[in-house]
Formats: C-alpha cells, structure tokens, sequence
C-alpha cells in the first residue's frame, strides 16, 4: 500500500493529524521524477516546532527556486504516530510527496540544541538509512547537517556524512552543483564526499582522524587524506541585502510555535557576552537596509496574509535603524491589522517608547535577562547591564501600565557564589518594591524568575570552565526556592539532569556517537519534553558504552588543551577567547566595540562586519 | 455588511480543524485584500462566526460562516478574489448576505455520505438487514468519548435516516441524516460504531458532510 493511503487510515488515529498531511499554503509539489536532486530537509522534532525555525525555512525555498531540486520537509513523528509507523511498517516520509526518506539524495538535518540528537538518531533508524556513516551504500542518501550544534560536530562525527558550517545560502547550491555534477561520472558516495570536502564550509569527519591522549583528551585532529583542509573556515553572506530571502513563505494549518511572518534584520552580535555562543559564532554584524526589509515585509504578506511580522536577530534593540524601521512597518499594516512583535529586545528608556508604541509587549509582559545576580558577576560575564539601568526601565515600564515582568537568570555561572545567588532574590525583590513605589502598592504584579544551568559552550570565552556538579545544581536550585517566596514572585527552573546532558554534548567527542547509539536502542528520544525525558537511559548508555559523562561536563580545562572542535574555524581567534577568560577571571568587562575600540576578536579576516569596516577604516 | 458563505472543506485538509480553517480564511481574506471588519478592544478579532464543528478526517461540502467586512462589496467580487486566494482544498461554493437568514447558530442537521469497507464483497440485502435491524433497536448505545471520559449515550433519537445508495465489491456508499449542533450532536463514527455490533468487519474509508440545515416543526430550512 502506498503512504498516502495508509496514512488515511491510520491518521484519525494520532494527536494532531496536521503534522503529517501537509499540503499547507505555499508548501511546493513538484513531479519527483522530473527533477534531479532530491533533499529531505529534516528537522528533528515535532513540525509545530521545526516549523517556527527560520533557517529550515530560508533552505526550503531557496533550493525549490531551483527547477532540477526538489527540497522536502521532514520532521520527528510524535511518540504516538511513531508506535504506529513501527507496529505498520511504515518508513519515515516526506510531508510533501509522502516520499520514503530512503529515496532521497541528501538528507540534511538542522542542528540547533544538543538534546534533539536523539532524535536525528531515531528518525534515521524510522527512515531505514544506518546509523554510521561507514555502514551507508551508493543507495542511502547522503548525510547532511547544518546548524549552531555543527560548530561542535565531533559527537555525530560518524553519524553525519558531511557537515555545512556557518551560513548556509550558497554552500548548500555549490554541494548541489558539485552532485550533479558527479552524477555524470560512476563514482560512489565516497569519491563525492571527497570532492565535497574541498568545498570551503564543508568538514567530511571521515576524512579526519582523531588521535588522544593517555588521559583521554584529544592530541590532534589530522586529515588523512591530502587536498582535505586542516580546519574548516565557516562560511558567511557578505551582504544580507543581496542574499535570497524568501517571501513565499509556508503558512502552516496547526498552531505552531512562532506562527507569523518573520523579519531578519540582522546577523551577528557585537556584545560579547562570555557564556554565549551565538555572540561569537555568528559574527561579524552583518545588517539588511530598511528599504530592502519594508520590501519584503510587503512581499511577505502580500503572499501570506499572517497578522504578524516579527523582527528576528540576537538583539532587536541593536538595528542601527530600528526606530525608522519599527515605525515604517506600523504605518504600512496598520490598515490591514497586521501587529508587529520585537522579540529580544533589550528593554530601555529608548526601547521602552518604541514597546509602548506597537503595544506588542502588553499581551505577554516584559522580559530582562540580568543573567546574574550581582555587578561583579555581571562583570565576570561581561553582561553590560548595571542593577540601575534595570530598575529604571522596570519603573519605566510599572509607570506605562505593565505589571508582568520575567527575569531570566543563570545560575552555576564561573565563580558564582551563594552571594551571587542571593542577589538574584534581592533584585527580584527590588522589582517589586519599584512597583509598590510606582503604584503604591503590590496589586497585579507579577514577577517571574526563570534559571537556566549555565552550558560552557565550544568557542567561547567559557569553553574552559567546568559545569558545576549535578547536585551542586540542585542545591543552588532549592537555595533560590528557599529565597523566592512571597506573594507577587514566582520561581520556576530547568531540569539540571538536561543542562548536565547538554554540557556533555557541547563539549564531546567522538566517543559520544557510540553513547548516541546505545541511547537510540534504550528508545531515548524527545529528550527536551520532560515527560519523555529519562535520564536513567542516558545514564545506561554511558555505562554500557563506557563513557564518563562528567568527564566532558564538569572539568574544568588547561589552555593549552587540543579541544575536539577545532578542526572547526569560526573566524573569532582562540587568543581572543583566551584574553576574555583571564579578564572574565579579574572580573573586568569588555565594552561593545561597536561604541568602544575593535577588540580584534579575529572575525576582520571573514570580511563584511559593518562594525568591523567602521572599526578599522584606517 | 455581514456576508454569509458555504465552504467546501476538500481531503487535502481534511485532518485541519475548525480553528485552523477560521484562521486559513481569515489570512485568505487578508491576501485578498478583502477588509474584514475586527472586534474593538485590546486583541482585535476578525468577525467571523462558524456554523457547528466538524469532526477532523471528514471532508466538507457544507461548512457556513459569517463574516462581517468595512464596507458593502459586490458579492460576486468577494466570492472570486477569495476563491482565488485560499489554499488547495478550501474553496467558496456559494455566498449571499446573510440578512434575513437564520442564525448559524441554529442549524441541527446535517447529512453525510459514508464510504465504508466490509472486507469481502458486499451482498446488498445483508447491509440493508443489518441497517434495519440496527434502526429498529429501541436504544443504539454506544460508548462516546467527551472530555477524557467515556460515556455511554443512546444515539438512537439523533438518527433520522440511513439509506444505502450504492454497492461495489466490499465497498458500500450510505447516506446519513443526523443531527448536529447544539441540540444533539452524532457524526458517523459513531453510527458506524453502532452498526459494527451487527457486521464487525465494517471499516470506514472516507466521510463527507454534503449539507448541513435546520428542521423546525418537519420544516427545512438552509442557512443559505
Ligand atoms: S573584529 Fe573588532 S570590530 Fe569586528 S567584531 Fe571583532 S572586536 Fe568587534
């Protein structure tokens, strides 16, 4: 029986049928036979959430716009359809063609936290196509994976064929070209991975062998093969206003996560902040003109009809036009009703003018993200945001009429003390009080305060440091619970068994990819979902595979250690890390070079950063 | 102006559910630059009002709703400019004012048509036997599920006629009437759940409400 009829009757039968049907606005059908590259592009996890991922997006259209590709969407079947296409027979499927997965040509996954390779690993077993790389025939698709986890891709070392590092635009049509072209010849998968190789951005880990230490760590990643690069430099787009960006975009039936009509305005941070990897992976700040943003904006609903558009980058508030900006969309839509939203925005007397005027942020309340408790440890991670300039824009905004406020903290930060901890509850507190000042008293308020487990993450200033202990994770969460009582707060926390998992696979190695296996086996998937989360399976497939976990989450590392993810280049200099680690060490900040002097962070050589040219000009 | 439409609901959204299809229209409407007019207030609505819920995995080719727009259009205008904006297998099959219509609110029936599959080859009279016998019961109890909880409900007052219209090899076509809406609701699931008790086999394998009205005192009237 074919899929398609399969699906008719088996459908009626799961949670949220539209996940597997679609057939959505703008979604593309193509005759498969007419063309001549087929790509599943793969998203491991549920399509409410694959689908609200920009960059899955961009890819999908980009490679359609091509008349011999074919780009489908796939993404991980809920537990439930899962029993089902098992108990059936039933192989993982395209949505578009309701194609076998196995037909393909690639199958490229998006990579964008740690905790969803289980899934890649389970979605790869549904869909027939084995688990190693060195297992695969002329027959299976080649493996492909793209995204911020690629920049550490050592743990799926040899699960992925080929890895894309860095953005994606046209690497990813110099890899098509580059397989029609071998098509022509008779040669194999491996002789295609080899030229692949070549391709600058492309890292193939079979080409690369690893050789460790006695105590583990890695000695040397070398290429085993000549014409194979040393590193892999990620690539970049110069100029974003050049780029393709689609405008067509899939207007999906269910409720996903971010359903509206997404806005890219930027890419790239210059803030600096110690513990974030986005900051120093993503650089240089690279920014598309407000013509060109007010044009597709147009486009975009013009072809959609979504009510919303939404501004996406690392900081909103850091578009050098974001005023123009904000108030030419709101003239333009506002005869249609369509809202804008600024997400992560940084919340400021300049900012908060701009929030009041599109309203957006009254529905969901206002969020801050101090990350620490106390100046000094603010200053450790290099966080430029004092207790005053919050409690500022706190008041600012209890006087506009919000009363929802969020605050985002991490706890486990290097150096972190119970000090620290408690200034965390001091300055929820202090919110608090601004708002009785303000008001005059506490009625309506609501003040939230979230903590995540800091996650030292590859090429960052952090990328030495240990993850505190699991139970120190715990204590300090039952410290804060103890703290954070009263009437208008509320405490909630991430799951320190996730953050210790996440830490391992951030910083693993090769080893990892056995751990990966097992886990598949033991039925681990869906590891972000608490309640299909066991951290007791994890913990098997480390024993059996013979793998300490903690051996990647919580020591702290030597600066002149070999880290497995350096045979990544992402363009910021390991010097630069290492200059931030001893001033993150004295607790001494480093401004923002877009309004300081250039730091040399490293990035000058990838050429484009418009803080960069300005920065350097002479 | 306040617009009435009859929606067609196709299989390739089958699976969508009503809130899915009120939101696909209402984005329709805004790439057909139609001005739909939206509730005041602090989360602006567009008005738009459904008749009674379909049941996802059954196709439509009654859905009714309402929308109110800025200003009076040429109703043939609206019915064109949406039809050419709305995604595969949602389309407007009639339109009018709904002006001295009766409220959605108000239909209570509908009919469907029901594929079903028996598993071997069907003998026409043996079907009709097993759908008399059925409709003779004084009480048609079947479980129901509402809310997480199953409950036994007695289905037999909710159906007003089932008709076998057509038999080919194990495939039969069965005309439903039944009620709908707020003042009893069965969809043919149920109804052939009912009818599994005299042939087991029975499978469905495709669903389609074709009209959906208000009957008051034997009277019929559609909202359309
Ligand atoms: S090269 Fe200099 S100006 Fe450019 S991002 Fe790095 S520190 Fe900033």
């Amino acid at each position: 029986m074919e899929i398609k009829q399969i699906l008719d009757e088996v459908l009626p039968q799961v949670s949220k049928p539209t996940r597997y049907t679609g057939n959505e606005l703008n979604s593309v059908q193509k005759d498969k036979s007419k063309v001549k590259v087929r790509i599943a592009l793969a998203f491991p996890d549920v399509y409410e959430v694959g689908m609200s991922h920009l960059g899955l997006r961009i890819l999908y259209h980009l490679l359609n716009e091509r008349e011999d590709v074919y780009a489908e969407r796939v993404f991980a079947p809920w537990v439930d359809f899962e029993e089902i296409m098992r108990e059936r027979g039933i192989p993982l499927f395209s949505l578009e063609s309701k194609s076998p997965l196995s037909e393909f040509d690639f199958v490229g996954f998006s990579l964008q936290y740690e905790m969803s390779y289980s899934n890649v690993t389970n979605m790869l077993d549904l869909a027939g196509i084995p688990l190693f790389s060195k297992d695969r025939t002329d027959r299976d698709p080649i493996v492909i994976a793209g995204g911020p986890c690629a920049y550490n891709p050592e743990p799926l070392a040899e699960i992925i064929d080929l890895f894309v590092i860095g953005e994606a635009e046209e690497v990813i049509l110099e890899l098509v070209n580059l397989y029609l072209d071998h098509k022509k010849s008779s040669k194999g998968r491996i002789e295609f991975l080899e030229r692949a190789a070549r391709i600058p951005g492309v890292y193939v880990p079979a080409f690369y062998r690893v050789n460790y230490n006695e105590d583990g760590t890695v000695k040397e990643i070398l290429p085993v093969k000549p014409g194979i690069p040393e590193r892999v430099q990620k690539r970049i787009i110069r100029d974003l206003d050049r780029v393709y960006y689609p405008t067509k975009l899939i207007v999906p039936y269910m409720d996903i996560v971010h359903d509206r009509a997404v806005l890219e305005i930027f890419r790239g941070c210059t803030r600096g902040c110690r513990f974030c990897q986005a900051g120093m992976i993503y650089r240089p700040v690279r920014e598309k003109s407000v013509d060109k943003l007010t044009n597709i904006a147009r486009e975009m609903i013009k072809s959609t009809g979504y009510e919303e558009i939404s501004l996406a980058s690392l900081s909103t508030s850091d578009y050098s036009a974001l005023k123009q900006l904000v108030e030419i969309l709101t003239d333009e839509f506002r005869q249609c009703m369509v809202g804008l939203s600024l997400p992560s925005l940084r919340i400021d007397s300049f900012t908060l003018d701009l929030a009041r005027k599109i309203q957006e942020i009254k529905k969901s309340g206002l969020t801050f993200a101090p990350e620490a408790g106390t100046q000094r440890l603010r200053d450790v991670i290099n966080k430029g945001v004092t207790e005053e300039d919050l409690l500022n824009s706190v008041k600012g905004a209890f006087e506009a009429g919000w009363n929802t406020v969020k605050l985002y903290f991490m706890i486990g930060l290097p150096s972190e003390t119970y000090e620290d901890l408690e200034g965390i509850a001091r300055l929820a507190y202090r919110v608090v009080d601004a708002y009785r000042e303000v008001r005059g008293n506490t009625k309506g308020l609501k003040v939230t305060v979230s903590t995540s487990t800091f996650v030292p993450k590859p090429f960052t200033p952090f990328q030495w440091e240990a993850q505190i202990p699991l139970d120190e994770i715990k204590e300090r969460q039952r410290f804060l619970k103890k703290k954070l009582k009263g009437p208008n707060i509320s405490y909630n926390w991430h799951d320190g068994k996730l953050s210790f998992l996440e830490a391992v696979f951030s910083r693993g190695d090769r080893k990892l990819n056995s751990v990966l296996k097992k886990a598949r086996e033991r039925g681990c998937r869906f590891d972000g979902w608490s309640d299909m989360f066991s951290f007791d399976k994890w913990m098997e497939a480390f024993r059996e595979a013979g793998v300490n976990p903690e051996f990647y989450a919580n020591r702290s590392r030597p600066e002149d250690e070999v880290f497995p993810w350096e045979v990544i280049d992402p363009g910021v200099e390991k010097s630069f890390l290492i200059t931030e680690l001893k001033k993150a060490r004295e607790a001494k900040p480093t401004p923002d070079c877009r309004f300081n002097r250039c730091h040399g962070c490293g990035i000058m050589k990838l050429k484009g950063g418009i803080i960069c040219d300005s920065k350097n000009e002479d | 102006m306040i617009v009435r439409m009859k929606i067609k609901k196709g299989e390739e959204v089958k699976f969508i559910s009503q809130l899915d299809l009120m939101r696909a229209v209402e984005r329709a409407m805004r790439r057909a630059e139609l001005p739909v007019k939206f509730t005041e207030g602090f989360n602006p609505r567009p008005r738009i009002s459904f008749a009674p819920a379909l049941p996802v995995g059954i196709t439509s080719d009654a859905e009714y709703m309402d929308v109110e727009f800025e200003s009076v259009l040429p109703l043939d205008r609206i019915l064109a400019r949406l039809n050419s904006h709305l995604p595969p297998g949602i389309s407007v099959l009639k339109i009018d004012t709904a002006e001295g219509k009766i409220p959605l609110s108000s239909v209570n029936r509908a009919v469907y048509t029901v594929v079903v599959d028996t598993g071997s080859d069907i003998e026409p009279e043996l079907l009709d036997k097993a759908v008399t016998e059925m409709l003779s019961r004084p009480e048609i109890t079947v479980p129901k599920t509402s809310k997480g909880k199953v409950k036994n409900v007695n289905i037999a007052p909710l159906i007003h006629g089932i008709k076998i219209t057509g038999v080919e090899g194990s495939r039969a076509e069965i005309r439903m009437e039944l009620s709908a809406g707020q003042e009893g609701n069965v969809t043919p699931p149920l109804v052939i759940k009912a009818l599994q008790e005299h042939i087991p086999s029975i499978t469905v394998r495709r669903m389609n409400r074709d009209e959906l009205f208000m009957v008051r005192e034997g009277k019929r009237t559609d909202p359309i």
